[in-house]
C-alpha cells in the first residue's frame, strides 16, 4: 500500500535519510522507532509530500506520489501529530468536520459524520462537540485528533508520536482504544513512536531506524527474539526478552488443570510476562488460568514460559 | 440551564443612543458650562451644535478608520505571504514614519492636493493611524502556532482556505486589537480637522484656544473623550463577539 524507495532527504550536507527503503502492506500498523534524529519523523512527511525527498520515490497504492496533487493527497490520508494542532478557533464538531468541510461534503452529512466519530473514540457528541479544543484534557483532545484523522475515512493513516503528549496511565488507554480500533477499520497506518514498548504494543512491523537508515524491519517478535545489528540489540536493552513475552498470549502455554488448588490465579487474557511477573511475586512455579467467569480452565507452569523466552534454537 | 445569553453588543447601542442624546442637549450643556465658567461670555459653542459637531468628528474617524482597516490589513497578508517577504521591512519602516510624522504638519502638507475640507484631514489621520493594525496584523500572522498550520497543511488545506479559514481566524484578536487602538487613536487626534476647514469636535477646542475662551476647550475636549471612551469599549465588547472560542477574560 505504501512503499518507499531509497529515499534521500537532504539539508545541505547533513542526510536525514540516506536511502530508506520500505514496504507497508494493506491493513498493517508499521512503527517508525528510533531515537530522536534517527529521521523517523523526517520519512513520515515524505509520505504526504510535507517533505519533499531528495531522492527516490514514494508510492501510494502503486502510484508515485509526485504525481499527485498534493492538497488532493493529504485530504485522502489521516495526520495526527504529537501537539495534535486542534483548531482552538473551531469548536470539537468543527475540527473532527475539517476534511469533510475541504471535500465539500454537505453540512448536515460533515456533522453526522463527525458526531459519529466522535462516538467512536469514546467521546459522547452531545457533551463534547459544542467545546473548544481549551477545554479539552490532553487525552480527549489526542481522541479529537484521531477523529479528526479518520473522518473521512481515509485508507492511510500517518501518526506522528499521537500518544507523546499524554500521562503513562491516558497513553496506555488510548493504545488500547486505537488498537480496538484498528481491528474494526483496517487501516495502513505508519506510527512514528520512539518509545519501544508502544512500538512492541501495537505494531505488525517495526522499522527500526537509526542516522537515517534501516537497521531493521520486522516483526516484533523477530526483531526482539533476534537482534540484526550491535544498534539494534542495544536499543532494545536488556528487557526484550520480557518485552517479547509481552506479545505472547497465555493460551499456546497453558495446560489442562492437574486437579490442585493453585497458590494463584491470572486471567487467560493476560500475556506471558505478566504471568512470568505473578510466578516471581508469589514465588510460586505454577499458576491457574482463570476465565471470565472467574472458573479455572488451566494451568501454566514456569518451564513452559522458560521455554517460550528461550532463545536457543 | 445557561441564562439565555443577551447579545454583547446591546449595551453598547445603548450606551451610543444615551451620549448622543446628552450632546443634543444644546441648553444642558449651555447651563453647566456657564456655571463652571461664569466669567465666559458665550460658553458653548454656538456656530453648530453639539451634536452636529460630534458626528462629524464621527465621520471623519469611521472615514479614516475605514482606509485604515481596508489598506492596513491586507497590506500585513501580503507582506506574511511568501511573495511579499521582501516588503515586510519596508513596510515597517513607512507605517513608523507614517506614525512619528506630526499630523498637524501631514495635514498642512496635504493642503495642496486636497484643498480645504475633511479630505486631507481622513488622510492625514489614515497616515497617522497604520501603524498599530499593520503592526499587530504582522505580528498576530507571523507568529501563529506552528502545529496547528502544520496540521492544517497536512490534512490538506490549500493556501486560500488556510489564509481565510485557519490563519485570519486566529490572528483575529492581535488584529482586532490593533483596530481598536487605532481608532480611538484617530478619533482623539481628529481634533486637529479643523485647522484644514475640516469639521468636528476639533472647532470649538481650536476656537475656545483663539479667542481665550476655556469653556469651549473644555466642551470640545470632554465630548472628545467621551467619544473615545464609548468607542474602546464598544469595540471590546466588539472583540468578544467576534472571538467566542477565546478564554473569558
Amino acid at each position: 500500500m505504501i512503499r518507499l524507495e531509497q529515499v534521500v532527504k537532504r539539508y545541505g550536507d547533513f542526510e536525514a535519510l540516506r536511502g530508506v527503503s520500505l514496504e507497508v502492506d494493506k491493513g498493517q500498523v508499521v512503527t517508525l522507532l528510533g531515537p530522536s534524529g534517527c529521521g523517523k519523523t523526517t520519512l513520515l512527511r515524505t509520505v504526504n509530500r510535507l517533505i519533499e525527498p531528495s531522492a527516490g520515490t514514494v508510492r501510494i497504492g502503486g502510484r508515485d506520489v509526485r504525481e499527485l496533487d498534493e492538497v488532493e493527497l493529504r485530504r485522502g490520508i489521516g495526520y495526527v501529530i504529537q501537539s495534535i494542532g486542534l483548531f482552538p478557533h473551531m469548536s470539537v464538531l468543527e475540527n473532527v468536520a475539517v476534511v469533510p468541510r475541504l471535500l465539500n461534503w454537505s453540512k448536515p452529512q460533515r456533522e453526522a459524520r463527525a458526531q459519529e466519530m466522535l462516538a467512536m473514540v469514546g467521546l459522547e457528541p452531545r457533551t463534547y462537540a459544542g467545546r473548544y479544543p481549551r477545554e479539552l484534557s490532553g487525552g480527549q483532545a489526542q481522541r479529537v485528533g484521531l477523529a479528526r484523522a479518520l473522518a473521512a475515512d481515509p485508507p492511510v493513516l500517518l501518526l506522528d508520536e499521537p500518544f507523546g503528549a499524554v500521562d503513562p496511565p491516558t497513553r496506555e488507554h488510548l493504545q488500547d482504544e486505537f488498537m480496538r480500533l484498528q481491528s474494526q477499520l483496517k487501516k495502513t497506518v505508519l506510527f512514528v513512536t520512539h518509545d519501544l514498548d508502544e512500538a512492541v504494543k501495537i505494531s505488525d512491523r517495526i522499522c527500526l531506524m537509526n542516522s537515517g537508515q534501516v537497521e531493521q524491519y520486522d516483526a516484533p517478535e523477530t526483531l526482539l527474539r533476534n537482534p540484526k545489528t550491535p544498534f539494534v540489540q542495544a536499543f532494545l536493552g536488556p528487557s526484550r526478552t520480557l518485552l517479547r513475552l509481552s506479545r505472547v498470549a497465555l493460551d499456546g502455554l497453558m495446560e489442562p488443570p492437574d486437579g490442585h488448588h493453585p497458590k494463584a490465579t491470572i486471567p487467560h487474557t493476560a500475556t506471558a510476562r505478566e504471568a512470568f511477573s505473578a510466578l516471581l511475586a508469589y514465588g510460586c512455579r505454577s499458576l491457574g488460568v482463570t476465565d471470565e467467569a472467574g472458573q479455572l480452565v488451566g494451568l501454566v507452569r514456569l518451564e513452559a514460559l522458560l521455554a517460550e523466552a528461550s532463545e536457543e534454537p | 440551564m445557561k441564562a439565555p445569553q443577551m447579545h454583547p453588543l446591546w449595551l453598547p447601542l445603548v450606551g451610543w443612543g444615551l451620549v448622543l442624546a446628552l450632546f443634543a442637549q444644546q441648553g444642558f450643556w449651555k447651563e453647566l458650562l456657564s456655571t463652571l465658567f461664569p466669567t465666559s461670555r458665550s460658553p458653548v459653542f454656538e456656530r453648530e451644535t453639539l451634536l452636529n459637531l460630534a458626528l462629524q468628528h464621527l465621520a471623519i474617524t469611521a472615514g479614516a478608520g475605514m482606509l485604515v482597516v481596508l489598506v492596513g490589513v491586507p497590506l500585513a497578508v501580503l507582506a506574511t505571504r511568501p511573495v511579499g517577504v521582501g516588503l515586510r521591512p519596508l513596510l515597517e519602516h513607512l507605517v513608523a514614519a507614517g506614525q512619528t510624522f506630526p499630523p498637524v504638519a501631514v495635514l498642512v502638507l496635504a493642503l495642496p492636493f486636497f484643498g480645504f475640507g475633511s479630505a486631507g484631514a481622513v488622510l492625514a489621520l489614515f497616515l497617522y493611524g497604520l501603524l498599530p493594525v499593520v503592526r499587530n496584523s504582522l505580528e498576530a500572522l507571523a507568529a501563529l502556532p506552528a502545529d496547528v498550520l502544520e496540521a492544517a497543511r497536512g490534512m490538506g488545506y490549500a493556501r486560500h482556505q488556510m489564509l481565510w479559514q485557519v490563519e485570519l481566524p486566529l490572528a483575529l484578536p492581535v488584529i482586532l486589537a490593533g483596530i481598536r487602538t487605532s481608532l480611538v487613536l484617530i478619533l482623539a487626534t481628529a481634533t486637529v480637522a479643523p485647522l484644514v476647514g475640516g469639521g468636528g469636535l476639533g472647532l470649538p477646542i481650536i476656537a475656545g484656544l483663539a479667542v481665550s475662551n476655556l469653556a469651549l476647550v473644555v466642551q470640545g475636549a470632554v465630548a472628545v473623550a467621551l467619544l473615545a471612551l464609548l468607542l474602546d469599549w464598544t469595540l471590546a465588547r466588539a472583540e468578544d463577539a467576534l472571538i467566542p472560542w477565546r478564554e473569558p477574560r
